[in-house]
Order: structure tokens, then sequence, then C-alpha cells
């Protein structure tokens, strides 16, 4: 084990490792203090320069850069009231009215100490907990990796959005993509339209590029307004009164580190879910006692709620291949261009290589003090930056990333096609990681359905014959009635008003 | 440019028809029953499905749920040009790249979007410039990606560090 731990961290301080994780910091922090970048965003943009990396500083860089935005969308909260990323939604209300109270040191200090604590409590759920399911998912069939992945599919659907209807469109639209081009098992082609980029499918950065990056793009072009500064002068010592604050509310960030462990670690429900429901709970809790800090504490609830969230999406992501949320969907896509299958057989064969992702964890949260800590003093003269100027250079940045996974144009039309794709599913209120996550996990349902029924031959009944399978397939299929029978619910408790109007 | 339920639902139900029709005509399998068809049906029948629950959906809420719902964006000229320039960006850079090159092409590209997006356009060239010459250097030159010359084939070795 000693052995194990000190190859990880052999890797993990190789200089190119740490460099990529600087830079991506950096990156990420820039990113997430941007509002309409988000970090799903900084971490897609990342993609096309992972290709040139080796694998752990390939993922240490997208931990980095996704840790470092959640926090940093905090701070155009803090001064614009507008989230730099959907995550800092929950509480900019909140902590925007600590800036008009004249204490934006407190409210931004709040932020990244209880960003930090998070990030490093579902570091340490994950490093703990992630070994020990791996030994226990070792047993795994295809059966049980069928039902695995429905499951992880059919909760990212439901819990993407107010309508699971719409979730569950854009899953199998996801899933539809991604039987485009080469059948792995029967090698025919489908969906080619006779033309040859399409043989080896829609590939999966122009996507991801597409659906995360240009499609916030197109949104700016479509609705943008001019930011005005909240408050002027430089901001003060961050320090102040800060960690005696959190020390009062410790109860509220452990509520906050907990919730966002345990809603981050579902397939699905990411960062932005963990902080609404960490603040909401907060909130409700500080109005029955009340408190003169108590909006403070349900903000670093929230702020640490959406940084422990990220991390524990790698428990399910590492152990089953499974993504907790979009982030993951895309680290995950990196893992199989790599050659890399996330699963059990990883933590098996290659501990050094799990271990140095989890620990990886560490460094980026302790990284985000200081380095956030530079992102709160430059903080009024990054968001002077025009997103104007911005704007379009990352656009520029997309079509290269684009282009250089494959080197062809055709990649190019791929992702503005997606773009648009993802930019109009969002107006009409289709969620789009729904769509990542089929695309993603699309061919392990299929390898693992068609591999399964030709152990089984081609009985469905297999399915459930496993107790492990069995369980699963049973708890998937609630969670496909689930709505059916919330909606029943709801038909017969609606009369009585009616007839008592 | 919000669709309502109700024609949402048909453009689903249409796909998904359309791609159920599609997996029909792929090659079966002479001793295997789960062809390459097989997993697009099903995808095409749930999307069939849901399609018609969602016009059903529609079709309940009746008069209330319009039929289509101009965003704020369509109603000001301004954004509906900033919207057509940001793809038409994109457009105009997978046709113009191979034969301008990339320097020439990217460099224009956002001098324009930049220009019109900012208001200001003088200040946007310098800017363009830059960014130009930085993607190109991160990208061409430093990952090695064979970024287009086009029209600056003949002096690319001296604008090259390699």
């Amino acid at each position: 084990m000693s052995e194990v731990i000190a190859g990880a961290l052999a890797i993990l301080v190789a200089p190119q490792t740490l460099a990529a994780v600087l830079a991506s910091g950096l990156f990420g922090l820039f990113v997430g203090a941007v509002p309409g970048l988000t970090a799903t965003m900084a971490t897609a943009l990342l993609v096309p320069l992972t290709f040139y990396m080796e694998p752990v500083p390939a993922i240490a860089a997208m931990i980095t850069a996704s840790a470092m935005a959640i926090f940093a969308g905090d701070i155009p909260s803090a001064l614009l009231r507008m989230p730099g990323t959907p995550a800092s939604a929950a509480y900019t209300d909140a902590l925007h009215r600590l800036t008009r109270a004249g204490r934006v040191e407190l409210g931004l200090g709040i932020c990244l100490f209880a960003s930090a604590v998070g990030g490093l409590f579902g570091a340490l759920v994950l490093t703990l907990a992630a070994p020990a399911l791996a030994e226990f998912a070792l047993g795994f069939s295809t059966f049980e990796y069928f039902w695995l992945a429905c499951l992880g599919l059919s909760c990212a659907a439901f819990v993407a959005g107010p309508r699971p209807l719409k979730g569950a469109i854009a899953l199998l639209l996801g899933l539809l993509f991604s039987t485009v081009g080469l059948d792995p098992v029967t090698g025919v082609t489908r969906f080619t339209f006779g033309h040859v980029d399409l043989v080896g499918g829609l590939g999966l950065v122009p996507v991801l590029i597409g659906m995360f990056a240009l499609a916030e793009i197109l949104r700016f072009a479509a609705t943008a307004e001019r930011l005005r500064l909240e408050g002027r002068g430089p901001i003060g010592n961050v320090f102040a009164g800060v960690l005696p604050l959190l020390w009062r509310q410790r109860l509220a960030v452990a509520r906050g580190n907990l919730l966002g462990v345990g809603i981050g670690a579902l397939p699905g429900a990411g960062a932005d879910i963990a902080a609404w429901i960490s603040f909401a709970l907060a909130r409700r809790r500080a109005a029955r006692r009340p408190d003169a800090d108590g909006e403070a504490g349900a903000i670093a609830g929230g702020s640490a709620a959406n940084n422990a969230s990220l991390a524990a999406a790698y428990v399910p992501a590492t152990v089953f291949g499974i993504p907790g949320d979009s982030i993951t969907a895309i680290v995950i896509g990196v893992l199989f261009m790599k050659g890399l299958t996330p699963g059990p057989a990883v933590f098996l064969h290659q501990p050094e290589l799990v271990y140095a992702v989890f620990f990886s964890f560490f460094l980026a949260n302790l990284l985000l003090i200081p380095l956030g800590l530079l992102a709160i003093r430059l903080a009024r003269r990054l968001l002077a930056l025009p997103r104007e100027v911005l704007m379009p250079i990352i656009l520029l940045f997309c079509i290269v990333g684009a282009f250089a996974m494959t080197n062809t144009m055709f990649s190019v039309w791929v992702m503005l096609v997606m773009g648009v794709l993802g930019w109009l599913m969002e107006e009409n209120g289709i969620p789009v990681a729904p769509l990542v996550l089929g695309l993603v996990l699309g061919p392990m349902v299929q390898e693992n359905f068609l591999t399964s029924m030709m152990k089984s031959d081609g009985s469905f009944l297999a399915f459930f014959e496993r107790p492990l399978a069995g369980a699963l397939g049973v708890l998937t299929i609630a969670v496909w009635l689930a709505p059916l029978g919330i909606a029943l619910a709801r038909r017969l408790r609606r009369p009585k008003p009616a007839l008592e109007a | 440019m919000r669709l309502g339920d109700l024609p949402l639902g048909l453009l689903v139900l249409a796909l998904g028809v359309a791609v159920w029709l599609g997996a029909q005509q792929f090659p079966t399998m002479a001793y295997f029953r789960y062809g390459p068809g097989f997993f697009p049906g099903l995808i095409g029948i749930l999307l069939a499905a849901c399609g018609l629950v969602l016009v059903l959906q529609g079709l309940v809420a009746g008069g209330r749920a319009r039929w289509f719902e101009a965003a704020p964006w369509t109603r000001t000229p301004r954004h509906l040009v900033d919207l057509a320039l940001v793809a038409g960006a994109v457009v105009a850079y997978a046709l113009l790249a191979d034969r301008l090159g990339f320097l020439p092409t990217a460099f224009l590209l956002l001098w324009i979007l930049i220009g019109r997006l900012w208001g200001r356009p003088w200040a946007a060239a310098p800017i363009a410039a830059l960014a130009t010459l930085l993607v190109h250097q991160a990208f061409a030159e430093l990952l090695l990606v064979p970024l287009p010359w086009g029209l600056l084939e003949p002096v690319s070795g001296s604008l090259s560090w390699r």
C-alpha cells in the first residue's frame, strides 16, 4: 500500500504534472471568474490539449481547472451579482448582499476557505470510498454493468431539469449519436449516409466543444448585456474574521460537505444541484434560529457543497466508469481516448494511477487558497476585461480545438452543428448534460447488452438471474416508473381542492 | 425561439420514426437476433414514445400552450446580427481556412467579431492580431497541429520556428 502511495506521489510531483496543474489552475480561475464561461466549458476546452499529455497530468489538469472554476464562479457573484458558473447561482444574491453591505472581503473569504474545505473533504471521501467500492465491483459481470449504465443514464435524465421527459429526450439523442459510425460488435456502418468522415463516429471532442463552449458563445451573442461592477476600490484582507466565522458556522459547513458528497456521487446530479440544496436547507435552518451570521453560514455551506460534489462525482466515474456529472463525463471520454477503461480493474492493475488522480484533488484544493487569493486580488481587473473581446477569442479556440483532434475540417462542422443544437436545446428547456452522458455511455450500454445476450443465448431473463444484477435491474425499472407514479399521485390528489371550489 | 410542447413533440416523434425506419435497413445477422439495427431501432421507438407523450401533454395543455414563442433576442436586430456573425464565423473558417490559410482567416474573423461585439473596430485590430498569433503559436508550433498555411504557404518557412 505504501509503495502504491509513494508511486502515486512520484507521478504527481513530476515536473510535467505540476506544470500542467499550475497552468490549468490559472486557466480554471480565469474561466470560472468570467460570467458565461462555466467549469464544464473549462474542462471541455482543455480536452484538445490533454490529447498531448500523459494520462495523469491530463486528468490532474482537468480536475484542477474544474475545482478552481467552481470557486472562481463566486467572485463575479459577489462583485457583479452574476454567477461565474451555474454552481454559484444558488447563493449569488446572498453573497452580493454582503458586498453591498461593505463586507466583500468577508464574503469572498468565506467562499475561498469553504470551497477548499469542501474540496478536501470530497477528496478524502473519494480516496477512502472508491477503493473499497472497487473491490466490491470486481465481482460485477456484463449484466451488472448494463444495469449500472442504465441506472446512471436514467438518473441523469431525471435530475437534469424540471421536466424528466425532456431529459429523457436529450439522453436518447446522445445514445443515438453514439451509434453513428462503425458498430464495434458487428462491424456494420450505421447512420453515415455514405459519408466517409462519419465512419469513425461523430467524435467526442467536437461534440463536447460544440455543446459546452460554442453553445455558450451563441447564448452570449443572443443575450449579451453590458456588466456593471459593484463597489469600488481594492479588495482588502480576506483573512480578517473569516476563520472564526467559519468555525462558528462549522455545522453549516459540515452539512454542506456531506450534502455535496452525497449529491455529487449520484449520477447526473452535480455541483449546481448540490449548492442549491445545501444553501436552501441552511437558509431554512437560519430562519428558524435567527443568527447574526446565519446567511454567511448558508453561503459557506453552499460554497463547500459545490466543491465537495466535484470530487465525489469521481466515485462512480472511477469505480464503475459511470460519470456523476458532465465534467466527469468529459474526463471518462478522455480516458477512453487514451485507451484506459475506468473501472475496478484499473484499481487492481494500475493503483498508482488511480491514487495519483485522487491525490491531485488534494493538490488542487490546497493550491486553491494561494491561487484563489491571487484571483480575488486581481478580480476587478479580471472582470473589467470585456467579454465582447473574450468570446470571439474563445470561439477561435473552439475551432482550432475541434480541428486539432482529427486535423480535418469535418470536426469543425460537427462542432458547429452540435453548438447550434446545444443552444437550441437549452433555449427549449432540454438539458444538454444527459446528451453528453448518453454519448459517452452509449457504447458501454450496447456492448454490455450484446455480450450479455450472447452469454445467455438471447434470454432476457438472464438480466435478473444474478442477485446483484436483479436488484440493480429492479432499481432501474423503479427509477423509470417513478415519474409515472408521481404524476399519478398528483392526479389522485388534485380532485379534492376542485370539489371544495 | 421556443417551441411549444406540441410542435416539439411532433419533431421528436418524426425523428424517432425516421431512426426506427433507418434501423430496419441494417443487415440482420444469421444466428443472432440482436444485429446492428437492434439498438438504433430501440432508440427510435423510445424517442417516438417520448415525442408522443410530449404531443399529448401539449394537447392536454390546450389553448394556453402556444405553438411558438419568440424569445427576446428575436426582436432585437443587434442580437440577431451577433448570432448570425458567431455562427457565420465558424462556417467562414471551415470554408476559407484551407484556401486563405489560418493566419489571415483567423485574424479577419476575430477583427470583424471583436470589432462588432465590442463596438471599437480600430482597437479590435491589434487584439485580433495578437490573439491569432498566440493561438497559432500554441497549436501549430507547440502542439504541432497542422493548421493550414493557405496563401502563406510559400513563406511558411520563415514564419515558423520549426
